[in-house]
């Protein structure tokens, strides 16, 4: 693997990380505090919010150790030369799917700037969007990989 | 041409506005030969209400019932409809809608951020705070947790009014007071049958401090590509059917007080109406509005 | 609408990963529909992270895998140990029992299978139990997350069917009771056909004794989650950011914690979460086609129609479901079918809490039923076996599930007694 392949890898996962992290330790100061009598107004958007980035992220993590379930039991009854063509379409449609989802991510962020989170008024909702955008494009990396992957096999 | 509008909204199929909206829609059809069709979502079948209202911002032929309070989001004034005490009956809803400050805000909406509203006379009655113990003046309220809709306005308003805000998602309501994660809710009537509350609570304290006011918006660009005399049917038929739903609501609320002291609740009905309107000055206050208000009471010649 | 499920089926029978398949059959409707557009997907798909209540998936995936990694797992299973080892086919019935502990605590039947098959596999594998029926056992242990509370197909099904989530969990213990107790005759019965002999002696009071004081804290863990859960400190959604918490702090106590281990947890995590998390995502784009051309009111409209003995209806709909669990993952079904079936059930004047129990555990058995099942092929992949013999070595324990929920449809109070008690008549 290329080193700014390497770096950018490093910088996912650990941001992946600590969003879970710290979406999970939003959660339970958002009860604790509740029980205190000091609610958090804040921490039910904080917490989604995290939890977006670290679905995105995660989803991708996952995708390039090839965590994503997929069903095979057909593929195999194939003959070997059709069976790599299947591949290259399924991993070409996915590719499309994504830069697609990449693309119309970045319009939907731009849409919704006005929005605002309920309980964190002036955080806009297009931060949120962004995971999404994120997350798709390192897919979209992930996946032309792949790609060539099936087209050298 | 025929015209196809979906309507959402996130109340459940049992609650008089459904009906309401189903009423309109009929109507609508049937001044239009069927041209104009409305089709109504209930319990938020087609997503959040902030995704439809983006939605249809960008022409996606979508309506939604919202609030001031998202609609301030926009047109900061329109928070005003959410104010605590904020009109007291519903002629003088109806009354608001028609003067030319708000008829100006609205069409700001509009122009501005592709929001029409069609129509805002659509009321679900007086939200009271509902605990384990009895309510009548701010001072009982100290230190209780109450659930309130996760924004700004409904926070600060029940903030004044001495409670202590706690944000939830509507269907997490029960299982809170079950488990006394928080120590009440502040709702309408009719929430309390649908969601038998009367399990978990134990008194409602008619403290009336928001009457909730809905706005019908849909999409300016959509509006805009019907003939005018459909929009002007679109408009009056919403009044129409926006009237007659407040209106049974105001009947009904009637047997639920009954049902509900039949299930054991106790209605407080001796609160301190002016302790609490005093304190919800704050709330005015702190959010920006009072200037606001003070305007339109002027205009009201209150 | 139509075409959306047929490119999905197409694309997933050609290989694609499902979260895409699901994807792409979902934007298909979007570019079918001219009055849509593209960015709705992606607004759905974000609303779906947006939901408070969904939180309960990453908070128990990650408390699992600290508990994993933090040897919180390893106590409880060695009490559990010297409660069972000494039946035939002992380390089978610890599984169960596992299962059962874990299920108090774990909301997700595809961590705690997976978890329990990386834990007990190997140990059991050397004990000549064989490597589909380790898996299947495994997998179907997972189930008994599902039953008892929290159980995040239960919340799911609560929160988009607008049920009392207390009393939908309550209603899951009866359930959850059953299922331990026909695992443990199951194994049982095929520990003696198959030869499975026992490990231990029966154990002494004071091997028990000794064995919870080692494991206190960990045996603790299912029962100081429920407490904090009534006495009001979290709501459901947030039990499971607090086992977190909980996992750490034994984790400490036991002198277990260390930044790797902590490390090692969160990197599993995220990658269950990204997988779980996107695949709900995703299916939020596939179900929008079919709220848009109002099927569920069509359903639901001829269920009432066609049918009208509820019993009748309620045995179709549970088929129906098994039948479509064959192909489709079980929270996927749970979040696209019960804005569908609640309304349906509620005017057939079937008991909403009674039906959810039925129906959340009915779609969780599609999690290990071929050919696609998340479960099944967690801990196949995990054990190293072939689908063909975790299906020869597994069946006994389908019949098993197939039998409680049977048991559970002619006698609703098996759910319904708990939530009667504990709300009152008026369920
Ligand atoms: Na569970
Ligand atoms: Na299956």
């Amino acid at each position: 693997m290329s080193r700014p392949a390497n770096v950018l890898q490093r910088v996912e996962e650990f941001l992946a990380k600590a969003f879970l992290l710290a979406s999970t330790l939003i959660v339970f100061a958002g009860g604790v505090g509740r029980f205190l009598g000091h609610p958090l107004d804040w921490s039910i958007d904080l917490a989604t919010f995290t939890f977006a980035w670290a679905v995105f992220l995660g989803g991708d993590l996952a995708l390039r150790e090839n965590r994503h379930v997929a069903v095979e039991n057909l593929l195999h009854l194939l003959p070997p030369g059709a069976r790599r063509w299947a591949r290259v379409g399924v991993w070409l449609l996915v590719a499309l799917f994504l830069a697609l989802f990449f693309v119309y991510s970045l319009q939907a962020a731009y849409q919704t700037r006005f929005r605002s989170f309920q309980g964190i008024p002036g955080f806009s909702y297009a931060w949120v969007t962004l995971s999404a955008s994120a997350g798709s494009l390192l897919m979209l990396l992930t996946a032309l990989g792949r790609l060539r992957q099936a087209l050298k096999e | 041409q025929t015209y196809t509008l979906r309507f959402n909204h996130v109340l459940g199929p049992n609650h008089p506005y459904h009906a309401g909206f189903q009423a309109w829609a009929e109507r609508v059809a049937q001044r239009t030969g069927g041209d104009l069709r409305i089709l109504v979502f209930h319990s938020s079948q087609l997503g959040i209400e902030e995704d439809i209202i983006e939605q249809l911002r960008q022409g996606i032929p979508l309506g939604q019932n919202t609030d001031g309070a998202r609609l301030g989001n926009y047109v900061k004034e329109l928070g005003v409809f959410n104010g605590p005490y904020f009109v007291e009956s519903y002629e003088e809803v109806e009354k608001l809608a028609s003067l030319p400050v708000v008829q100006g805000w609205v069409e700001r909406l509009a122009k501005q951020y592709g929001i029409r509203v069609v129509c805002f006379n659509w009321v679900q009655g007086y939200r009271h705070f509902m605990t384990n113990k009895p309510v009548r003046r701010p001072e009982d309220l100290r230190g209780l947790r109450i659930r309130t809709p996760p924004a700004p306005v409904w926070q600060e308003s029940v903030r004044a009014l001495g409670a202590t805000p706690v944000a939830l998602p509507f269907g997490e309501i029960y299982s809170a007071l079950q488990q006394r994660a928080i120590d009440g809710a502040e709702l309408v009537y009719a929430n309390i049958p649908d969601m038998s509350l009367w399990e978990v609570l134990r008194y409602v304290n008619e403290t009336k401090h928001f009457l909730l006011i809905n706005f019908q918006v849909v999409g300016e660009a959509w509006y805009q590509r019907l003939p005018a005399n459909y929009r002007q049917i679109l408009r009056e038929e919403c009044v129409r059917a926006g009237r007659e739903t407040s209106m049974r609501i105001q009947q009904e609320e009637a047997r639920i007080k009954q049902l509900v002291q039949q299930r054991g609740m106790t209605i407080v009905s001796d609160v301190d109406l002016a302790a609490f309107r005093k304190a919800a000055e704050t709330a005015y206050e702190r959010l920006g509005l009072k200037a606001v208000r003070d305007a339109l009471y002027q205009a009201l010649r209150k | 609408m139509l075409l959306s499920f047929a490119v999905f089926l197409l694309l997933l029978l050609l290989g694609m990963p499902v979260v895409f398949a699901i994807g792409i059959g979902g934007l298909v409707f979007f570019l079918t529909q001219p009055g849509l557009q593209l960015t709705m997907p992606v607004q759905l798909a974000l609303a779906e992270t947006q939901n408070f209540s969904l939180l309960a998936i990453p908070t128990f995936i990650l408390a699992s895998n600290l508990m994993n990694e933090l040897g919180v797992t390893r106590r409880l299973l060695r009490f559990a140990h010297v409660a069972t080892g000494f039946m035939r086919g002992g380390l089978a019935q610890v599984s169960v029992l596992l299962g059962f502990l874990m299920g108090g605590v774990s909301g997700s039947a595809i961590a705690d299978a997976t978890m329990q098959a990386r834990l007990l596999g190997p140990e059991m594998v050397r004990r000549g139990y064989s490597r589909g029926f380790i898996a299947a056992l495994q997998g179907f242990s997972g189930l008994l997350a599902v039953a008892i509370p929290p159980s995040i197909g239960l919340i799911l099904y609560g929160s988009i069917g607008q049920v009392s989530i207390g009393q939908l969990f309550a209603g899951g213990i009866g359930v959850g009771v059953l299922l331990a107790a026909v695992y443990m005759l199951t194994v049982a019965l095929l520990a003696r056909s198959r030869g499975y002999l026992p490990e231990t002696a029966p154990p002494t009071a004071k091997e028990v004794g000794a064995a919870l004081r080692e494991g206190f804290f960990a045996v603790l863990f299912p029962f100081l989650l429920l407490a904090a859960l009534r006495f009001g400190v979290f709501v459901p959604s947030e039990v499971g950011a607090a086992a977190v918490v909980y996992a750490l702090l034994v984790g400490l106590i036991y002198r277990e914690l260390s930044l790797e281990r902590v490390n090692r947890a969160l990197a599993h995590s995220v990658r269950d979460v990204g997988m779980v998390a996107l695949l709900i995502a995703m299916a939020a784009v596939l179900g929008y086609g079919m709220k848009w051309e109002m099927f569920p009111q069509q359903v639901s409209a001829f269920l009432l129609e066609a049918v009208q003995n509820p019993q009748v209806a309620l045995l179709l709909i549970l088929l129906a479901l098994l039948v479509l669990g064959t192909v489709l993952d079980s929270t996927v079904m749970i979040i696209l079918l019960t804005p569908i079936l609640v309304p349906a059930a509620k005017a057939l004047g079937i008991d909403l809490v009674y039906f959810g129990v039925l129906m959340v555990m009915t779609c969780a058995v599609g999690l290990l039923t071929p050919p696609v099942g998340l479960s099944m092929y967690s801990v196949c992949s995990v054990m190293g076996c072939s689908i063909g013999e975790y299906v020869r070595e597994g069946w006994p324990l389908l019949v098993a599930t197939l039998l409680v929920l049977l048991l559970v449809y002619l006698f609703p109070g098996v759910v319904l007694f708990l939530p009667r008690l504990l709300f009152g008549g008026g369920v």
